[in-house]
């Protein structure tokens, strides 16, 4: 039996953390968020009539499965503080936030969330996943008080406050580290011409994901929906001249959605490539052709607000020739990059990076997996955190 | 009624004081006894899930032996690894063990709905289990490199493997690949690739080397199974005669384009490639730059997206090969698609070099007609970029064979009974199965048989298939809990329904009793069958009409 340190608990750190538990090792996995799962959590269900296989509602089953899995254990508002590699173990300092939560005792029954004087306490429910998220700056303790109200609460000593301090530290030796530490999207932003942030009714694939996965329908109910693809990718000039794959997912898949709960809805999605991101992709396109859901392989040049409240798209044509088309609502599909912290990460383990900023290599018990790798779905990051567990497993013991 | 209620206990939870205050639970310890009258086995506890619950719960099963339980407290569906637990620490089935929700219910609707679990209850028969031994053994169908790779990590877990090839070689698109592309594809240099395949070649000695354990059959073929996970019945044939084998698990990785067919090096469509001047794409670079006095040829189109969609690992194969072709062999290559497939690390700068390199990209819409002649192949399309109607015309033309079709061998498909797709792939497109499941349990799928061609998605597969397989066989055996579609042998037709209509190949029939019979260890209660039966001879013990008809006020 061998212990593992897994930075990261996004969908990648939590399958490769249960596959791992299961072949006898023991596991910590530390996420700098209160909450487990990492950017799909905010992902919804993309089926219509039918499963889009989008992969979201088994990547629930799956963290909630680790949280519960007794040779797991979780630091929620993990810092990691330095790395000891010498030897043939990885010592790790980490500092944990106060109150900590642990999901193999918590009954998921609220007693911590109705106690909280301050309400830094919000329950996350999705399907068979409830989880408890903590606004660590509302929290009593993080500004310098005593409480012990959600400890005292809990019925099954889930919850611990530590001794009044905001946050503890141990050390953790591990036999093998996996980086897991996941993607930033694209800050859209950055792309002043299509004014997001600035103009009305201009959103992120992302937003939009939100918005259905708590049921509500978009903001102004727009009649007419546009999205862009390849928002901040394969784009050289933002230095990002890569191909993110899932993004032609999510927006078709977004797209369909949308079809589906209100067929006078007229979508058009801009594009350049049609990635094939499905096994019967052939099967999808060709329906697609059938849905009234209309496709220009072009990507706009600005957005702007037009008087009467529309968006005008303008379009670059072969001839030379710019036209105008107007829409009642934007979205963009913005693609992936790597996290914030993943320079850090690296020269902590002395790891490489490549041009984009994805690491590019791993060591002899230093592994890395996920979207911190290579723009990936869901699936994909679920076959790549099992087979890394695989070759992880191999080590140590 | 005392008879059936006197072996149920009847267990709530108040989750800590936070489902409903002791007033509560009073009133509701008081309605239970109050309705099941002689009701004995009652018991409140306050955290039935934490370690004490459970050892509580356990011993009051034990001390009054308690044959069914009803556990009313949260959700039974959020807390399945709850009732797994309950299952496991009382040694109840799990069809013995029935969890309602009364979170959010008075104590009224709380006692009737406990009421109504133990109504349903007394009328489930206690279940058997069976243990299933599980065969050690594992075949591998495919010596491609999915099938390689999964044989390699499953071997190296610790199970026996046999993994069997039709042909007589290994490898299967490896060679092929390594020739078109000059061996630039992306995961040729690294793993069981670069050990076996140095240069595109396979070294026999790596082989052995590489698959350590691994018992490896070529020149064979699956000609039967039968049984189910656990011990699967395979007859191999093999040039020297019929293997049998019995398996706890088996890998399919046969491959893309169905069976080898003579001539068409791959491609099911033989009639494509009569015309000498349309190619496979993997025989491409031979006839451009071979020596079969072969000069006049000046234009060389590239096809992808024929019939099917492209997936990355073609699009970075023809890439390939029409950058060689363009730079080394100085043709004017046109590459055709309906998209550019560049979801894959490398890809994009690898397209961009590409089109600076000289090589002209169309991208088309709708149909694309080929016609050969004489002077070569005319090829005709709707050019999406400039929205208008061309004709190309080359001297020679090869065909990406994932164009042409995606289909597994489906003689495989049906002897296996693996589902198949829309495109012939194998395995149903279903996302609530990891990607390398299938609607049999203890049948899996790596690769190009199920769509995958990028050779690093591919190998990671490989590797996830085999945890699925070591999952299933680490233990000595299977305990299945007997309470599947129960056949009435009287009332069965034979009229075969069921085992048309049942989605895991779980109905056979049982030539003894003259009827249908379900087996335990592939059965998954879905209920299709008995749904289906013409004759109503099927019904599944925890939904038959008795226990739903018990239901209604």
């Amino acid at each position: 039996m061998s212990r593992f340190l897994v930075i990261g608990a996004g969908i990648s750190g939590c399958t490769a953390g249960l596959e791992l538990a299961r072949l006898g090792n023991e596991v910590e996995i530390l996420e700098a968020e209160s909450i487990i799962g990492g950017k799909v959590l905010s992902y919804c269900c993309k089926a219509t009539k039918d499963c889009s296989k989008c992969g979201v509602c088994v990547a629930y089953t799956q963290i909630r499965d680790s949280i519960q899995h007794k040779q797991i254990h979780f630091t929620q508002g993990a810092a990691l503080k330095s790395v000891d590699m010498d030897g043939r173990k990885i010592a790790a300092r980490i500092a944990r936030s106060n109150p900590g939560l642990d999901y193999t005792k918590c009954v998921s029954c609220d007693a911590c969330l109705k106690v909280c004087p301050n309400r830094a306490i919000s329950k996350y429910s999705r399907a068979e996943l409830v989880q408890y998220r903590i606004d660590y700056s509302a929290c009593l303790i993080h500004q310098g008080k005593a409480c012990k109200a959600c400890e005292e609460a809990c019925p099954s000593g889930a919850i611990f406050c530590g001794s009044g301090e905001r946050e503890s530290e141990v050390t953790v030796t591990a036999d093998g580290v996996l980086i897991t530490s996941g993607h930033d999207p694209y800050d859209a932003a950055k792309k002043i011409r299509f004014g997001y942030g600035r103009v009305r009714n201009v959103m992120t694939g992302l937003e939009v994901e939100e918005m259905l996965s708590s049921r509500t329908s978009l903001e102004d109910s727009p009649d007419n929906i546009a999205f862009i693809q390849c928002v901040g990718s394969r784009d050289p000039q933002e230095g990002r001249n890569y191909c993110s794959g899932v993004c032609c997912a999510y927006a078709v898949r977004l797209a369909r959605v949308l079809k589906s709960r209100d067929p006078d809805m007229q979508i058009t999605v801009y594009y350049i490539d049609l990635q094939n991101f499905d096994k019967t992709f052939t099967c999808l396109r060709e329906e697609l052709d059938k849905s009234g859901i209309h496709f220009v392989r072009a990507i706009p040049f600005s957005i702007e607000e037009s008087a009467g409240g529309r968006l005008k798209l303008l379009i670059e044509n072969m001839d030379g020739e710019d036209s105008i088309v107007l829409h009642d609502a934007v979205v963009l599909s913005v693609g992936l990059g790597p996290a914030a912290g993943s320079e850090r990460l690296a020269g902590l383990f002395g790891l490489g990076r490549d041009e984009f900023g994805f690491f590019s290599s791993e060591k002899e018990n230093v592994f890395v997996s996920g979207t911190c790798k290579e723009p990936q779905s869901i699936p994909e990051c679920m076959a790549s955190a099992r087979a890394t567990a695989l070759e992880m497993g191999k080590i140590g013991s | 009624m005392k008879e059936t209620l006197e072996n149920i206990g009847v267990f709530t939870c108040d989750c800590g004081g936070t489902l409903f205050s002791q007033a509560e639970a009073k009133e509701i310890a008081a309605g239970i006894k109050d309705e099941g009258k002689a009701f004995e086995n009652f018991f409140h506890l306050s955290i039935l899930c934490s370690e004490d619950g459970l050892e509580h719960l356990s011993r009051s099963v034990r001390e009054r032996g308690i044959k069914k339980l009803v556990f009313a407290g949260c959700s039974p569906v959020r807390n399945r690894n709850l009732m797994d637990a309950l299952a496991k620490e009382t040694g109840l089935t799990h069809g013995a063990v029935y969890g309602i929700n009364i979170r959010g219910k008075s104590a009224g609707q709380a006692v009737s709905a406990i009421n109504r679990a133990v109504k349903a209850l007394s009328l489930i028969p206690v279940f058997q289990t069976k243990n299933v031994p599980l065969a050690g053994s594992v075949l591998v169908v495919g010596g491609g490199i999915a099938g390689m790779q999964a044989a390699r990590e499953i071997s190296a877990l610790g199970h026996d493997t046999v993994l069997i090839e039709r042909s007589n070689r290994m490898g299967g698109q490896i060679p092929g690949l390594f020739k078109s592309t000059g061996g630039d594809f992306s995961g040729a240099h690294s793993g069981l690739l670069a050990e076996v395949f140095p240069e595109g070649m396979m070294v026999q000695e790596a082989l052995q080397k590489a698959l350590p354990g691994v018992k490896i059959h070529t020149g064979s073929y699956l000609k039967e199974l039968a049984g189910q996970v656990g011990s699967f019945k395979a007859k191999v044939q093999a040039p020297d005669g019929e293997v049998r084998l019995t398996c706890g698990a088996v890998v399919l990785a046969p491959g893309a384009g169905g069976k080898p067919e003579k001539g068409s090096a791959g491609g099911p469509d033989g009639s494509l490639f009569e015309h000498d001047s349309i190619v496979p794409m993997s025989d491409l670079k031979a006839f451009a730059s071979g020596p079969k006095g072969r000069t006049r040829i000046r234009e060389v189109g590239i096809i992808l997206d024929l019939n099917i969609d492209e997936t990355k690992a073609g699009t970075e194969a023809a890439l390939l090969l029409a950058r060689s072709l363009q730079q080394r062999d100085r043709r004017q290559v046109h590459l055709f698609c309906r998209d550019m497939r560049v979801a894959a690390s490398g890809l994009e700068k690898l397209y961009a070099e590409v089109r600076e390199a000289g090589v002209n990209i169309a991208k088309f819409a709708g149909k694309l007609e080929l016609a050969a002649g004489v002077e070569g192949v005319s090829i005709t399309y709707r050019d999406s970029i400039l929205g208008l109607d061309m004709t190309l015309n080359c001297d020679l033309v090869g065909i990406s064979p994932r164009g042409l079709s995606a289909a597994a061998d489906s003689d495989l498909a049906r002897l296996t009974g693996v589902s198949t797709d829309e495109l012939g792939q194998l395995q149903d497109n279903n996302i609530h199965l990891f990607p390398e499941q299938t609607n049999r349990p203890g049948i899996f799928v790596v690769g190009a048989c199920r769509g995958r061609h990028y050779l690093p998605q591919v190998i990671e597969e490989a590797g996830a298939a085999a945890l699925a397989v070591h999952a299933l066989l680490s233990e000595e055996s299977l305990e299945v809990e007997l309470s599947g579609a129960l056949v009435d042998p009287d009332k069965c037709i034979l009229c075969l329904t069921c085992i048309r209509s049942c989605p895991f190949k779980a109905m056979q029939i049982d030539r003894e009793n003259g009827a249908a019979v379900s087996s335990p260890e592939a059965c998954q209660k879905c209920g299709i069958c008995a749904g289906e039966c013409p004759a109503r001879a099927i019904e599944l013990p925890v939904y038959s009409d008795r226990v739903l008809l018990s239901q209604l006020e």
